[in-house]
């Protein structure tokens, strides 16, 4: 559904110490994606998938990542009606910015990082399997 | 289940352009919430993202900022109720921010900080809650 939250992120200095923490607060089950010892073709950015439904296909998913810039934030991403492109220009049109333009993760989807008129960051999705 | 997202606030200076905004880019359903206990200066705008569905979709907020730096916040269902979920939070280097409060006829919650000052609330469902 348009607008449904899909993922959230949560972004730390460091990732070993994060992902300790919200295991042990929120029961959160994790697996390692990007950087050494992740799934193949997830970048070199360290990376931990969270998974706090295992049992459910559907449930909401997060992560916990390496912050890339020094005032990165955690951020929601919301499937993007009508795809990316016409996402990230109502984005530009209500005076939002387009921080990062589409990009994918392969056999997932894609996504882009905006910011709203206030500087609040969130991310637009595409669930998308051929994405490369 | 524990640790599912259960709500989503974004924080505003200026409630009604973010409510058009993200009414606009997302096409989400936001209507004004007048709960009991609901706080008017707190403008509490609520994002419905699915009409058609009464569970099993996450509910999210626009309101008003009550400090500076306030900008979005996520709230995870609380294994074993708040106060064993706040004692872990401190336990393991995070802080709590508020102590459980009430959300009357819904829920109760905490706002907590990890030990990197990213901020996170915990839930629990409760309808009688006051």
């Amino acid at each position: 559904m348009p607008g449904e939250i899909v993922h959230f992120d949560i972004s730390v200095d460091d990732v070993d110490k994060a992902v300790d923490f919200y295991k042990d607060v929120m029961g959160w089950k994790l697996e390692k994606y990007g950087g050494e010892g992740g799934r193949e073709g997830m970048g070199e950015m360290v990376y931990w998938m969270v998974i706090p439904n295992p049992d459910d296909e559907k449930a909401v998913r997060g992560g916990i990542g390496q912050k890339q810039m020094p005032q990165q934030t955690g951020l929601n991403y919301y499937n993007a009606e009508g795809g990316l492109e016409a996402f990230n220009m109502r984005v530009k049109d209500k005076g939002g910015t387009v921080m990062m333009e589409k990009m994918p993760i392969p056999g997932m989807g894609w996504f882009s990082v905006c910011m709203d008129p206030e500087g609040n960051p969130f991310g637009g999705w595409v669930t998308d399997m051929e994405a490369k | 289940m524990p640790g599912e997202i259960y709500n989503f606030e974004i924080y505003a200076d200026d409630v009604d352009k973010l409510v058009a905004f993200y009414g606009d880019v997302m096409g989400w359903r936001i209507q004004k919430y007048e709960g009991e206990g609901m706080m008017e200066e707190m403008q509490y705008m609520a994002v419905n993202p699915d009409p058609s569905k009464e569970e099993g979709v996450v509910w999210g907020g626009i309101l008003k900022k009550s400090m500076p730096q306030q900008s979005t916040l996520n709230y995870y269902q609380a294994e074993g109720g708040l106060e064993a979920f706040n004692k872990r939070v401190i336990d393991k280097g995070g802080k709590v921010m508020m102590e459980k409060m009430a959300v009357p006829g819904f829920g109760w919650f905490s706002v907590c900080i990890d030990p990197e000052n990213n901020p996170f609330a915990g839930w629990v469902d409760d309808k009688n809650a006051k």
